[in-house]
């Protein structure tokens, strides 16, 4: 078990910006998703489920093809 | 202004306000954190799932197995993601027929082209110079880096070929129109590349051994003067698919 901690701080210093960057998309993306409700297409649910749940392509797909144009509105 | 500046300017707001450069900037630094990563955490998870009791005989990670790591993620992940977020550059403009008010009050078709190619380029620069220096700085940190050779030489192969497929979408997306033009234009002209340097005595001349070989440069096991042919052919490359593109976006009909 002492071995696992060791191990989870030796790791540290990739694992925090690792995560802090993914996280940090995540909830970004989630955020553009709730407050941009017009999607080229699916609903609000699954582009929730997919920035959040996907990591990195999630928000990749929702920015590239998922979001809509202005234009949309 | 100067259209060419005012153009530029525009291209550029509008790859920030569609999160590109977001996207970007996160993805190529999690991408310069996961090479490292792998490369130092690769024997504790190989110890981990032997079954108990097996001798395991993993030599400890080098500067080098993180560079490796830096080879087949920029090129594998990093560049398709980067081709896939910038292949609509041409097409998407051409959807919208923004274009044609801009082109009939006296904007250059070149200027177009030759903006959307330098905003690119200078995306796949700030893009590959952030995992470079992210890895650099890792690598450095837990290794020793002087058991390298010519790394800056080598990465800088990689660093070209990413131009090249970059241009080549532009190239695809331009004369096709679609947004799948480009891609198809890029991922066919890997395939045939792949395809060529099956062939012996293509390697003299084939970009795809700024890919394959120049991991070699690193452990001093290939001479300089072997990417000579690639890095020409290369930078013709380029050049040519550009003017190609002017070329065909002065014909279009739009």
């Amino acid at each position: 078990m002492n071995n696992d901690i060791d191990m989870l701080i030796e790791y540290l210093p990739f694992l925090v910006p690792l995560i802090v960057l993914q996280v940090g998309l995540a909830i970004f993306s989630a955020i553009h998703v709730i407050r941009h409700p017009h999607y080229r297409f699916g609903n609000q649910i699954m582009w929730l489920l997919i920035v959040v749940f996907i990591q990195f392509l999630g928000p990749l797909a929702y920015f590239t093809i998922g979001r809509g144009d202005r234009h949309d509105h | 202004m100067n259209p060419w500046i005012g153009f530029l300017k525009k291209e550029w707001t509008e790859s920030v306000k569609s999160y590109k450069l977001l996207l970007v900037a996160v993805i190529f630094s999690i991408l310069g954190v996961l090479n490292p990563f792998t490369a130092k955490i690769t024997p504790a998870l190989m110890e981990n799932f032997m079954p108990e009791g097996t001798v395991v005989n993993i030599p400890e990670p080098t500067a080098l197995d993180s560079w490796l790591q830096f080879y087949s993620n920029v090129p594998q992940m990093g560049l398709v993601v980067f081709i896939l977020l910038f292949s609509t550059l041409m097409s998407k403009e051409l959807d919208r027929g923004t274009l044609v008010i801009l082109l009939t009050k006296g904007l250059r078709r070149s200027t177009v082209v030759t903006t959307k190619w330098v905003i690119g380029a200078a995306y796949w620069t700030l893009a590959f110079l952030l995992a470079f220096s992210i890895t650099y700085a890792y690598t450095a940190w837990y290794w020793d880096q002087s058991i390298l050779h010519h790394l800056a030489f080598a990465v800088s192969c990689v660093y070209l070929f990413g131009l090249l497929m970059f241009t080549l979408t532009l190239w695809g997306n331009t004369v096709f129109a679609t947004g799948y033009g480009g891609l198809l234009a890029a991922v066919l002209a890997v395939i045939a590349l792949f395809i060529a340097a099956l062939f012996p005595g293509t390697d003299a001349w084939n970009p795809i051994g700024l890919l394959t070989s120049s991991p070699g440069l690193l452990t001093g096991d290939a001479p300089l003067s072997d990417f000579t042919g690639p890095l020409l052919v290369s930078i013709g490359a380029i050049a040519v698919l550009l003017g190609a593109t002017v070329f065909h976006f002065n014909k279009k009909v739009l």
